[in-house]
């Protein structure tokens, strides 16, 4: 008899007070798996944590269970904790129907989830009923030529968002950029406001290599400016744009070379043809084809400047962006929907009328001064470091979590569960208050890790003090930021305590430290 | 004469008779009321899989909740042959017996997983007029009083062991309650261990199974994970649970087989047999529902002959409870 062996035992792990995931893992190829998997180890660390998973052989973090979603009614109360990781492919459809069965938190990764819901309907009647929901006639007349005529075009996806069924469903639902929220609010209405959280995809870890040791590898000059895009090229990535500003600076002598990290997909943008018609730009470019993420990194840390462009946006992230935010490379993005809101010194916005110009001369300036692509990228690496940290960006999803795990306890009337004892003391409010004679102080500097939320309070003995402070400062509460402070809420307020001496007038700010 | 008189009379002759010789469980019901078709309602605990086997027609009462509606019907009976049948007690046009359940003329006994299952479903099934046997709760075996309105009650006890059933047959109402003891019938269930062929399993993610009356096995696929149903034999949940496989394509199947029980991992342990062959055994974890074991293969070999992308051939569960 040959001797017994045994693989494998993840140690059971009780399901009250987990919070239970429902979401695709690695090895899935899948963004949102490698977002969730790294999210998820990070929020194992403190919170207990079981994830239903399609793929029993997925990659969970040690002490992670993984069980199999087609059973999670048998461990599930109507008080469980359930983040669900929403996204518009084949690897979403379990976390759909969980969702619909069970309720929970959505973290929303894409707008439209029409093509998700094509994947998950039994009953195509059903989705075409759901088509007429926001716009009666027009989902009717979609939904007849899809019906009857098998037409189904673009459009579809862009009108059709389905995401009504996600709010409705969830107690909570968690996007990932203003632009997100406003758009949701905007197609669903105010309702959906009370539900929807802000939570930034955050920044994966710096890469290994160096600038140096990455160019080394990849057998790039160490002298050469490298401009780098990346992944699928598609026709919203503008590299129409961006083919004509490069045009442009090799007619003015810049030297430079552009690598495309990513695959060409030919069908829906063809990206040698564009470039093989300008045959001086051509023999400074090269399309590497599908790279491995570890790979892509090289490319990244090997690059000057990162050209993430993007129009139209509907709202999405991208990975790579954050990616080169860590490793902290100059990156130019398009001044539209998500990209607008990342603040003005982590990245170089570019408008989207007039661009290819703009770009160009963006570019000029990038290529021609190294301090300034240092300055960015120094400001982008400590934006990943403090609001894009996997740390700040956990703790925010336990917020969430946190959040309705009172709800839900109010709602039965019962005690408040683990997560909501879980770092209590973390959050405290710092307050700080400053008499205001010259200078402002940095806030940037008192204000470092552990996160925490603040309330500064700085006083100015005069109007005038105050209004000459704002005439030295235009941008006062910018420049006493730093990328790893979120500025929530700014108000004037009067001393009334000090009735001794001269009134002072008070500009209170309150907001929160990141990472 | 009609079916049903028959069978009262073969019923009636029966109990006349003392059933000293070591019957089976299934050889005692029939000799008590002739040809019998269990309806085994007691799914998805399947507590009578290996004793009433083969005329035995596994049904789910409904109703449920959806999730787990949806998630039992996608198994199949009789090796992944054929649905389970379901029978929706709620149901305004609700009809005894279920389509699946032909009944020729056999009589119709109901399967139920426990006493409290027939608490709580006994008087909807009063109207079907079938017998109804149910694991006798541990203790009560020869001792205690058990009484059901309506229903003349027989302990069939095992004399090997002290697993018992409780048979109960409809009697016509007499209008005064009548008080009366239970009769005894006594069966031999041979072995503590229910051996399950692999025709006779309940599986979700497998091929129908192979072979005939005397040897069956079935191969996993195309999925790379099988649900199988594991029988609360006699109303009790596995302590062991043992697979034999006696093929698989790939060694690495047997090497890196991941293992569920509940839709949880759970650790098990391989007695190879050699490369490609060997026994998969698992410890359950305690627990009062029903039991599901999944197997997760890492690859799928497709087969030269049919095409059929294949992971792990089966061909016995041996379930020790």
């Amino acid at each position: 008899m040959a001797a017994a062996t045994s693989n494998l035992a993840t140690p059971p792990q009780e399901s009250a007070g987990a919070l239970n995931w429902f979401t695709p893992l690695p090895p899935a190829r899948n963004g949102i798996a490698d977002y969730a998997a790294m999210l998820l180890a990070e929020i194992a660390r403190t919170t207990p944590c079981v994830c239903y998973c399609e793929d029993p052989l997925a990659e969970t973090p040690v002490g992670v269970e993984t069980r199999d979603p087609a059973q999670a009614f048998r461990h599930l109360t109507p008080r469980s904790q359930i983040l669900h990781q929403i996204g518009n492919n084949r690897g979403h459809v379990f976390a759909l129907e969980a969702l619909r069965r069970f309720g929970g938190v959505s973290s929303l990764h894409d707008l439209s989830l029409l093509y998700v819901h094509e994947l998950s309907t039994a009953k195509m009647a059903d989705l075409f009923g759901r088509m007429r929901a926001p716009a009666p006639a027009l989902g009717e007349a979609y939904a007849r030529h899809w019906r009857d005529a098998g037409v189904k075009t673009a459009a579809n996806y862009i009108l059709f968002d389905m995401v009504g069924e996600i709010l409705s469903c969830s107690r909570r639902v968690i996007v990932h950029s203003e632009f997100a929220r406003r758009k949701l609010v905007a197609t669903h209405g105010e309702q959906a406001a009370a539900k929807i959280a802000v939570i930034p995809h955050f920044a994966k870890k710096p890469p290994v290599a160096t600038g140096r040791q990455a160019r080394r590898e990849l057998g790039i000059d160490g002298e050469e400016t490298l401009l780098l895009t990346s992944g699928f090229a598609t026709k919203a990535k503008r590299f129409d744009w961006l083919i004509e500003a490069l045009d442009q600076l090799r007619r003015k002598g810049r030297r430079f070379r552009w690598i495309h990290a990513g695959e060409e997909r030919a069908s829906e943008y063809a990206l040698s043809r564009a470039i093989q018609q300008r045959p001086d730009l051509a023999s400074r470019c090269e399309i590497t084809g599908y790279l491995s993420e570890d790979r892509l990194d090289r490319y990244i840390a090997a690059a000057d400047i990162v050209i993430n462009l993007r129009f139209p946006s509907v709202g999405e992230s991208s990975g790579t962006l954050a990616r080169a935010f860590s490793a902290g490379r100059c990156c130019i993005v398009n001044d539209t929907a998500a990209y607008a809101e990342i603040p003005r010194d982590v990245v170089v916005h570019t408008p989207v009328f007039g661009a290819a110009d703009a770009l160009a001369r963006a570019l000029d300036q990038l290529i021609a001064d190294r301090g300034l692509r240092d300055l960015f990228g120094q400001r982008a690496r400590q934006y990943a470091r403090s609001t894009l940290s996997i740390e700040s960006v956990a703790r925010r999803y336990l917020d969430v979590m946190k959040e309705n795990e009172a709800e839900l306890a109010g709602a039965h009337g019962e005690r408040l569960g683990p997560l909501n004892h879980l770092n209590g003391a973390a959050r405290r409010l710092k307050r700080f208050s400053f008499d205001i004679e010259e200078g402002l102080p940095d806030l940037s500097a008192l204000m470092s890790a552990p996160a925490n939320d603040f309330e500064v309070t700085l006083w100015f003995t005069s109007a005038e003090r105050f209004a000459g402070a704002a005439a030295r400062a235009p941008a006062l509460i910018e420049s006493m930021a730093g990328p790893h402070i979120e500025i929530d809420n700014v108000r004037l307020i009067g001393d009334e305590a000090r009735y001794d001496e001269q009134s002072r007038i008070g500009l209170r700010i309150a907001g929160r430290v990141c990472g | 004469m009609t079916t049903s008189a028959n069978r009262k009379r073969a019923a009636a002759s029966a109990e006349q008779q003392t059933l000293s010789d070591p019957h089976s469980l299934r050889e005692t019901l029939e000799a008590l009321l002739g040809p019998i078709v269990l309806a085994d309602l007691s799914f998805p605990y399947a507590v009578f899989s290996e004793a009433a086997a083969p005329d035995i027609v596994h049904a789910m009462r409904l109703p449920r909740n959806d999730a787990e509606a949806d998630f039992l019907t996608r198994f199949k009976q009789t090796g992944g042959r054929t649905p389970i049948a379901i029978w929706d007690d709620s149901a305004s046009e609700s009809s005894w017996p279920p389509p699946q359940i032909t009944q020729g003329d056999a009589c119709i006994v109901i399967g139920l997983e426990s006493p409290g299952a027939l608490i709580a479903c006994g008087e909807t099934l009063r109207p079907t007029q079938s017998p109804i046997l149910v694991p006798a709760p541990m203790g009560v075996a020869g001792k205690e009083r058990l009484r059901f309105r309506g229903y003349r009650i027989t302990r069939l006890i095992d004399r090997n062991s002290s697993t018992a059933f409780l048979l109960l047959s409809p009697q016509a109402e007499t209008g005064r309650h009548m008080q009366r003891d239970a009769d005894i019938e006594f069966f031999s269930a041979g072995s503590s261990h229910t051996v399950i062929d692999a025709r006779t399993m309940i599986h979700d993610g497998g091929y129908a199974s192979e072979g005939d009356a005397q040897y069956s096995w079935l191969w996993t696929g195309p999925s790379t994970h099988i649900r199988l149903i594991a029988p609360h034999a006699r109303g009790l949940r596995p302590r062991l649970i043992e697979l034999c496989v006696p093929r698989t394509e790939d060694p690495a199947n047997l090497d890196h087989v991941t293992v569920q029980f509940d839709g949880r991992p759970v650790r098990h342990s391989l007695d190879r047999w050699s490369e490609t062959s060997g026994k998969i055994s698992i410890e359950p974890p305690p627990g009062e529902d029903y039991s599901v074991l999944t197997l997760i293969v890492p690859r799928m070999t497709p087969d030269n002959n049919s095409g059929r992308l294949l992971g792990l051939c089966i061909d016995k569960m041996i379930v020790a409870s």
